[in-house]
């Protein structure tokens, strides 16, 4: 609706109304709050000038000056807009991203500088180069090598270095700012970096598929960049072994071992071989490590690693005590991931208790002694808990709801009746955000019983087919105020969230047409006729035109957000 | 309440609560650290702004006194430019000299809050344009050699937008 921007209300029919013709203003007035005559609108609209009129922020200013200054210092309209200084312009460009940032790039020689010279601008592109992108001449190749030298990111994905092209040569040595480094899928006929490039701002490398012609998978980067990369901060290596694989990587981390904070070389190997290496090696500090090993050389590690914050485990948990002595060496871990725990042998104490982790994550979880063991967790700084294919009985269920936490995932999971879930909700005192994908029901999909109290969750994240336990949902959780929901929703579905959740702010729905999950169109219609708090929907979706939905929309609150995106 | 003067570089003296004047870092610095005394009835000098520009700064300080502080961001990661209230987009509503001159003022006076919506503004108007489209916007002149221009479109075309 239009309405005046002076008296805020909005036009009668008999009101005529006021545009400014400021550039880009257009602003629209009562005749009467600008106080403008009958006469003065007449001669704009008979006359030959046709429509002139300036609201006051466009105006010219011809106020009479107050205490007598120059008239120079009249503004007039005509006058260019004033310049922005460099540091403004830097302050746009960092809400842009780096689509609009190359677009910046080409406006004008200035702009381009400010561009290229801001590594906080720089960061946002990503160098990246693949197979079709080869430069095959000389003049191209000189830009090419000047424009290296900017970027901070690369990524060299199915390139092939191919023997004689000069760019591949200088490849590396071009660009000197590089902070970050990934090599996924390089094939090497020349060689990509040389004893004397210097890549000493490089701080993050990948290693994720590289393959040399002479030395095969793994070829022999890693003797090459211990040399010129010396301050390497995060290593990530997933790549097949080779002959001197593990020697070259226990050089490769000996090498940078001073600033290496974050190894990950879970989907690369076994850590058995290197480990010697890694717990003898003085001065390694690591504060985050992905690892596949056994508990015994993980113990070890761990023994020399006081300053690890995470730690993300992929060998199998078999022992309890194995957990007690981890909190024990590291009662500051804040991140604990355990790929496989099983707690198969005799457990003196099953608990699992980190004073000070924030985020707990355990997959394939073997026993339900482990669940139980979590609630024992006394970290008043707990943030996350995530459980991944695990069997959660009603009195594991029910030691978990005690845990203060805030918000709780269970993917792939298995509950006994879903009212164990109910419970558990309802009973979780702190419970704020909860995330619930695949849920297997062994016994029985119960309803809520009127014993049940409303839970106190705000932000559901709902990934699953029953139609139970999603209006159970609904009915027990009235305070929600966003939902992610990824199911075969139906008019009813909606029509019950739409009805009953009066404080939903954001509404995402993911489905597609005829694939896997289905969303009908219809039970679109339903949104506009409730959800009254609704600031934000998005759809997610495959298959469906725009259009289509957007009609299925209509009549919907033109406060309300909608975005469309299509998998 | 208590009210100090501001005067413009155009002579024009403004009575200006002292909370609201206070929405100005280099205000608010001259009051409490220099330790002028806004008692005295002597007005503070802006000597870079324009009385029309201040009188429009004031209008939108008075509506944003009483904001909490702005939760922190990434300094790392493009900004939200989708998030500016229903309020200042319509206050923004305005030719562009003007928009610049109150960012030009704002970042004398040191208004971080004001310096964000404009720059989000300027952003918009930047967002979804081609280079020629926003040399006119805003009256750039294309100062690239003959040539360098489709250069840079080549160094552009291997960059992707950062996954992570």
């Amino acid at each position: 609706m239009e309405f005046c921007s002076i008296c805020t209300t909005s036009f009668d029919a008999g009101d005529r109304r006021i545009r400014c013709s400021g550039q880009s203003c257009s602003l629209l007035f009562h005749q009467r709050c600008v106080h403008l005559s009958e006469d003065h609108v007449r001669s704009w609209l008979e006359g030959d000038v046709g429509w002139f009129w300036f609201c006051p922020t466009c105006r010219v200013d011809l106020k009479e000056n107050v205490e007598g200054e120059p008239p120079a210092a009249k503004r007039s309209r005509m006058d260019p807009s004033p310049r922005l200084p460099p540091e403004v312009w830097t302050m746009i460009f960092g809400h842009l991203k780096s689509r609009w940032l190359a677009r910046v790039r080409l406006v004008c020689r200035d702009w381009n500088e400010l561009v290229t010279t801001r590594s906080e601008l720089m960061d946002r592109f990503l160098l990246k180069l693949g197979k079709y992108q080869v430069v095959d001449n000389l003049a191209e190749l000189r830009y090419f090598l000047a424009l290296g030298r900017g970027f901070t990111r690369a990524e060299f994905n199915f390139y092939e270095l191919r023997k004689g092209q000069a760019q591949d040569r200088l490849l590396l040595r071009v660009m000197p700012n590089l902070k970050r480094l990934t090599l996924d899928g390089c094939f090497e006929y020349g060689k990509l970096a040389k004893l004397n490039y210097q890549l000493t701002k490089l701080e993050e490398l990948f290693i994720f598929s590289f393959f040399n012609k002479k030395h095969g998978h793994g070829g022999s980067i890693f003797p090459t960049l211990q040399h010129i990369c010396p301050r390497i901060k995060v290593l990530n290596i997933s790549l097949g072994e080779y002959d001197n694989f593990y020697q070259d990587i226990g050089r490769f981390v000996f090498a940078v071992r001073n600033t290496l904070q974050d190894l990950d070389t879970a989907h690369a190997f076994k850590a058995g071989k290197v480990m010697d290496a890694l717990v003898t090696m003085d001065g390694l500090r690591l504060k985050r490590i992905n690892i596949d090993c056994s508990e015994r050389d993980l113990v070890r590690l761990l023994r020399r690693q006081p300053a690890l914050e995470s730690l993300w485990f992929h060998g199998v948990v078999t022992d309890a005590s194995t957990l007690d002595e981890i909190a024990s060496i590291l009662p500051n871990l804040k991140q604990i991931i355990l790929e496989r725990i099983t707690l198969e042998q005799a457990t003196p104490s099953k608990r699992l208790n980190f004073p000070r982790a924030e985020d707990i994550k355990v997959c394939y979880v073997g026993s339900s002694d482990c669940v139980s063991g979590l609630a024992y967790c006394q970290s008043s700084y707990l943030q996350r808990l995530e459980i991944s294919v695990a069997y959660l009985p009603s009195d594991a269920l029910a030691d978990l709801s005690q845990i203060a936490t805030q918000s709780v995932s269970f993917v792939d999971c298995t509950v006994e009746r879903s009212s164990d879930i109910y419970s558990f909700i309802q009973q979780s005192k702190s419970l704020c955000t909860f995330v619930i994908k695949r849920i297997g029901v062994k016994t029985v999909y119960d309803m809520p019983n009127a014993a049940f109290g409303p839970s106190c969750i705000r932000y559901l994240t709902f990934f699953e087919n029953s139609r139970e336990l999603l209006h159970a949902f609904v009915e027990i959780c009235p305070g929600l105020e966003t939902v992610d929901v990824e199911h075969d929703l139906v008019e009813d579905d909606l029509h019950k969230m739409g009805q009953r959740l009066q404080r939903l702010k954001s509404l995402t729905l993911n489905g597609c047409n005829g694939y896997v999950k289905a969303m009908s169109v219809e039970c679109l219609r339903q949104i506009p006729s409730g959800f009254n708090e609704l600031k934000k929907l998005q759809i997610n979706t495959w298959g469906v035109p725009k259009e289509t939905i957007l009609e299925a929309l209509q009549g919907l609150r033109k406060d309300v957000e909608v975005s469309i995106s299509y998998w | 309440m208590s009210t100090i003067k501001l005067e413009t570089s155009d002579g024009v003296k403004f009575t200006v609560k002292t909370q609201v004047a206070k929405c100005s870092g280099t205000i608010r610095t001259m009051l409490e650290d220099i330790g002028i005394n806004p008692q005295d009835g002597e007005a503070i000098p802006l000597s870079n702004v324009h009385s029309t520009i201040l009188q429009k700064i004031l209008v939108w300080a008075e509506h944003h006194v009483d904001d909490p502080e702005p939760p922190r961001e990434d300094a790392d990661a493009a900004k939200r430019t989708d998030d500016i209230c229903s309020w200042d987009e319509d206050f923004l509503k305005v030719d562009q000299r003007t928009l610049f001159d109150v960012m030009l003022a704002a970042n004398y006076l040191d208004m971080k809050q004001l310096i964000a919506v404009c720059c989000k503004t300027v952003a918009n108007m930047i967002k979804g344009k081609t280079a020629d489209q926003i040399r006119r916007t805003f009256n750039i002149e294309n100062d690239f050699p003959p040539g360098e221009e489709d250069k840079i479109r080549l160094r552009n075309q291997f960059c992707e937008e950062r996954s992570r």
